[in-house]
């Protein structure tokens, strides 16, 4: 289970294509339109971090089910599993959890009212 | 208060979203009673679930590799480009999108590499030069077009290390000769690296991508060609060929011969070690690495030491200068054969089916590993007793297999079996949880504590009587327990440390505690030491630095207790100690095998490297499938056999008839006059699957369908013409008709991103009904009209679409060629799968009839529309009467016959519901295999590296 490893190393990039690259000697050849589409999906991912974070202050079980579930790429009996509970629960948490992210991600973007 | 408000918030969401999309407006009405604020906010949050799209769907790697959406992917599925017919993507590369397409005018199946820029002269010209080569190990290019490469599709994993010297070794002779080959036709690879890498399944290595990483004179850095190659131990996405660069590549300097030989020696240093050799954060931190660095050789077997060191000089004047001496260094090298010894046999044991195997269990392409001569037994299991996959355990004395399973009435129970006889029975009373994790027993093997019902632990004894309550449980299951010498019983849990209970029962105490900033979830799978105070378990992070094997110790306060990691895993241990107590074997789950770890327990630390002890075994997120004692080894293997048979039964479950049939048949669909049946049977030699036409009198089939991918779940038109079914070939599962014969061509119904499977087709043939994966990962039930074609357009609507799964959907048969009047399917809406009724068409208004009490699955009408029946959740087929009229009214169901486990959904009647054809397996989910004395072992074999 990466799931942490893989999320710190996600968002490290993205966090460092976002800001457009460190500068070093070696061009990186790549094509500007999916760079442009690169660069768009590592703010969301940092955007998702932010937001995941936001999760885990609140409901601590939710956070963990979308950290093992979208980083770590559990399924849902798998992640019934580790944690415990019947996967009904893991699927119903999953879906609230979604919901929620998706709404803080969304008030994030550019143009969004900052809400917090 | 804010805790309060989002308990409350999340509680009404809850709510909400178990009532279909048109009540939730009015529940929330009257839920909230005139609070704005937090009706609104539950509102926006239902609003962000309806329209969540995708969101989080993708696992984040995929996410962050792939270029844009979906859409630019698919803008070639399907398409024509020359002679080439695109079927599917297999990746992103840096440069582009690779597809797999079959070129029309050989028949054969070929990849495609296309760019999103028109290639530069120079590239068109390198890429000509590269499809002249023509070798064994190099991936040949067949055509070069203006923004297109179509080469030889190269089906195969890329080598990872480490491997054993020998592999290795057989790897890069292959990889030498690929690029001598390049080399003497002046074309220089550029990228060499794992990923360029392939091993076919026969064990020959192909060599992909020469030449083509050189655009516009600088030198391209590529992401990984495929997300899925990342190891947890990469530092990043750009860093995977910054790590292969050459010294004079890092510094901008243009490249030739010699830069390839430095890759070669990167690889081969990575593939005997399992580490890169020069390794950084950052690219500049690599790059420094390669320019300033030397890499470690202790873990290097000295005799490729000198081959290594001549490839990875840092100034290419100093470099092997050509790869044909790499070759000749190669032979030098002495091979190091791992020893082959054979294990003294055991002491006489003859239980009745001792079988005599050598372990020979390495992937395909590996090198056959020596044999060695073992006796291991099988247990099998009676018929009617159904064993969970995970939950078996040995008693210490190694006498007694307690294992979960369910038996006749379908409840689940604490079983043993012994090892000395035959004998297998229930111990009455011991209901558990439906999926118990694995049980313990007291050190003097007289006493099995388990999961029961009711989140509680339990302790019953070998004798049968009736089982005690030793305390509650925190959440439904105690993932693992162990029971020490002075009768302390401590156990894990799904959301918090380890707890303590005494063997008599009482108070229970914590003796862990999570840490929270360690990111823990859970604590589970205590196992004790010989001293009893001293215990092994598991600690599951998300953090996986932080997730691993730890020692604790009773009598220390929870929040003091160690915190140094033995071993990194996410897997439970199982602790064999030695009689002297002076430690003991840690086994754990290591890539599908279970490996042994030296344990000093006075020393509290681990020995040396890791010994394999048994390959290929089965595992469930942290529970390998394997139990072990001082003298035996109980394991489930991860193989399994998947042989089956069609047999005819009759209602009353008896078996009737044994047809001539052709092999490897996986599902079955009868034809409507039940002379026929559409099999899908699996292509000798892939995974493909495809649809075969059976006379169930004869012992061939037809070949129907040839896609490659799954061709699966066939559904007969009433009047036997025609077949509508799913496939993986074109996308995620889609539908297709054909009529049934072979040479009729695949007509498609409908392809969308989501997995579609038919179930029914209507009695006048006009409505389809099928199952639709939506993107929630729920299943909903859909209906296609006008099937038969002829020029009226065929229209798709959900019949029913909801927060729960459902499927399996069946039209009543109707006399004559009426229009259907009922529709039978599953939905698990109370939170199991159970059988309904409704009208059809859908309409909201219209009543939902129930047809199973106790839980119901794959629903199936006799033909004249008088009989139901169904499948309970133990496999009982069950029937209910459905006497005729205008509303639907069904009977009690009746229990008709029991299907042994895993057929529950592979039957299909005949018209007059008088008989069954009935996909039988011919061997359970792999047995059981006891080891005996399989310790003596271990001292014979090499420690792999980790």
């Amino acid at each position: 289970m990466a799931a942490r490893l893989m999320r710190n190393i996600l968002v490290d990039i993205a966090r460092r294509r976002a800001k457009g690259g460190d500068g070093h000697s070696i061009r990186i050849v790549d094509i500007a339109a999916a760079e442009h589409v690169a660069h768009e999906r590592a703010r969301d991912l940092v955007a998702l971090d932010d937001a995941l974070r936001g999760l885990a202050e609140r409901d601590l079980r939710k956070a963990q089910i979308v950290e093992l579930r979208f980083f770590g790429g559990l399924n849902l009996e798998e992640i019934a599993e580790v944690i415990g509970v019947a996967s009904i629960t893991v699927s119903r948490e999953w879906a609230k959890a979604r919901a929620w992210l998706h709404r803080e991600v969304a008030r994030q973007s550019p143009g969004a009212p900052r809400r917090r | 208060m804010e805790h309060e408000r989002w308990t409350l918030v999340d509680r009404l969401l809850g709510a909400a979203l178990e009532r279909e999309p048109d009540q939730r407006a009015a529940f929330l009405n009257e839920a909230c009673a005139g609070d704005e604020a937090l009706r609104h906010e539950v509102e926006s949050l239902l609003e962000h679930h309806a329209g969540a799209g995708h969101f989080l769907e993708s696992p984040a790697l995929e996410l962050l590799n792939a270029t844009p959406t979906a859409d630019t992917g698919a803008r070639f599925v399907d398409r024509q480009l020359g002679p080439y017919r695109i079927l599917s993507q297999l990746g992103i590369g840096g440069m582009g999108e690779v597809y797999r397409a079959r070129d029309s005018r050989l028949g054969r199946e070929v990849a495609i590499k296309i760019a999103r820029e028109r290639f530069s002269e120079r590239v068109e010209r390198e890429a000509r030069a590269v499809a002249a080569l023509n070798h064994p190990n190099i991936c040949t290019l067949h055509d070069v077009g203006p923004n297109y490469i179509v080469m030889e599709l190269v089906e195969g994993d890329s080598p990872k290390g480490p491997l054993p010297l020998q592999e290795a070794l057989r790897i890069a002779r292959q990889i030498v000769q690929a690029l001598e080959a390049a080399h003497e036709k002046g074309i220089v690879h550029r990228d060499l690296k794992p990923g360029n890498i392939k091993i076919k399944p026969d064990g020959v290595v192909k060599v992909l991508d020469f030449g083509l990483a050189k655009v516009d004179g600088a030198v391209a850095t590529q992401p990984e060609d495929s997300p899925r190659r990342i190891t947890a131990t990469e530092s990043g996405v750009i860093l995977g060929t910054a790590a292969y660069m050459s010294p004079e590549q890092a510094r901008g300097k243009p490249v030739d011969r010699r830069t390839d030989i430095w890759a070669f020696g990167v690889v081969l240093y990575e593939l005997i070690v399992g580490d890169r050799p020069f390794r950084g954060d950052t690219v500049t931190d690599t790059l420094a690495a390669v320019v300033k660095e030397e890499p470690k050789w202790d873990q290097v077997p000295t005799s490729v030491r000198r081959l290594l060191r001549c490839c990875l000089q840092k100034d290419p004047k100093d470099r092997l200068r050509d790869i044909a001496d790499a070759r000749l260094l190669l032979e030098d090298v002495d091979t190091e054969a791992a020893p082959v010894r054979r294990s003294r046999l055991p002491w006489a044991v003859a239980p009745l089916f001792a079988v005599a195997m050598g372990i020979a269990l390495w992937a395909p392409w590996r090198t056959a590993a020596p044999t060695l001569e073992t006796i291991q037994t099988q247990v099998y299991l009676p018929e009617n007793v159904n064993a969970a996959g995970r939950n078996f355990s040995l008693s210490p004395d190694g006498r007694t297999l307690a294992l979960s399973a369910v038996g006749p009435d379908g409840v689940a129970r604490v079983w043993v079996r012994s090892m000395t006889s035959l004998e297998v029975r229930a111990l009455p009373g011991t209901e558990t949880t439906p999926n118990p994790p694995p049980f313990f027993w007291s050190p003097d093997s007289r006493f099995i504590a388990y999961s029961a019902e009711g989140a509680r632990l339990k302790k019953v004894d070998l004798a049968g009587s009736p089982p005690e309550t030793l305390c509650e449980t925190k959440g439904p299951n105690a993932p693992g327990g162990s029971w020490n010498m002075d009768g302390v019983i401590i156990f894990g849990s799904g959301s918090a440390g380890l707890t303590r209970v005494s063997a008599a029962g009482g108070a229970a105490s914590p003796v862990t505690a999570l840490d929270p900033s360690r990111r823990e979830i859970r604590h589970a799978y205590p196992t004790f030491l010989g001293d009893s105070r001293r215990f092994l378990y598991l600690r599951t992070s998300s953090t996986p630095e932080n997730s691993g094997v730890y020692v604790g110790a009773l009598g220390v306060k929870p929040e003091d207790q160690d915190s140094r990691r033995l071993v990194a895993t996410t897997f439970a241990p199982v602790y064999v100690r030695h009689a002297d107590k002076s430690g003991g074997y840690l086994l754990v789950m290591r890539d599908g095998d279970v490996v042994a770890y030296v344990f000093d327990e006075q020393r509290t630390q681990i020995v040396g490297d890791p010994v394999t002890v048994v390959q290929q075994v089965g595992s469930f997120v942290a529970s390998g499938f394997f139990s072990a004692s001082a003298r035996a080894l109980v394991y489930r293997p991860s193989a399994s056999s998947q042989e089956t048979r069609l047999h005819w039964w009759n209602r009353k479950g008896h078996f009737v008839g044994n047809p001539a049939q052709p092999g490897r048949i996986r599902a079955m669909a009868l034809s409507p006059d039940g002379l026929r049946a559409a099999l899908v049977r699996q292509d000798s030699g892939s995974a493909d699957q495809n649809i075969w036409l059976w006379e169930t009198t004869r012992e061939n089939s037809t070949r129907l369908t040839f896609h490659k991918g799954r061709a699966n779940a066939p559904v007969w038109t009433p009047d036997g013409r025609y077949i509508v079914f799913a496939s993986t070939q074109e996308g995620p599962k889609n539908l297709y008709k054909k009529a049934a014969n072979e040479s009729a061509k695949d007509e498609v119904l409908l392809k969308s991103d989501q997995d579609k499977v038919p179930t029914s087709i209507s009695a006048d043939g006009n409505f389809l009904l099928y199952t639709e994966t939506n993107a929630q990962s729920k299943q909903d039930i859909w209906t296609m009209s006008n099937l038969g074609g002829g020029g009226a357009e065929r229209k798709s609507a959900p019949f029913q679409r909801r927060e729960f799964n459902e499927g399996e959907a069946q039209f009543s048969p109707e006399s004559g060629t009426g229009a259907p009047r009922w529709v039978a399917y599953t939905s698990d809406e109370t939170g199991r799968p159970e059988v309904y009724v409704r009208e059809f068409p859908f309409n909201a208004e219209s009543d939902k009839w129930p047809v199973s009490k106790a839980g119901g699955t794959n629903p199936r009408w006799r033909r004249d529309g008088k009989e139901l029946f169904f499948a309970a959740p133990d496999g009982t087929v069950m029937s209910v009467e459905v006497p005729l009229g205008a509303t639907f009214r069904a009977g009690e169901p009746k229990a008709l016959f029991r299907v042994p486990a895993g057929l529950r959904s592979n039957w299909d009647l005949t018209a007059d519901g008088e008989r069954l054809l009935v996909l039988v397996p011919q061997d359970a989910p792999a047995p059981l295999t006891v080891w005996q004395n399989w310790q003596a072992v271990l001292s014979d074999r090499q420690p792999r590296r980790q």
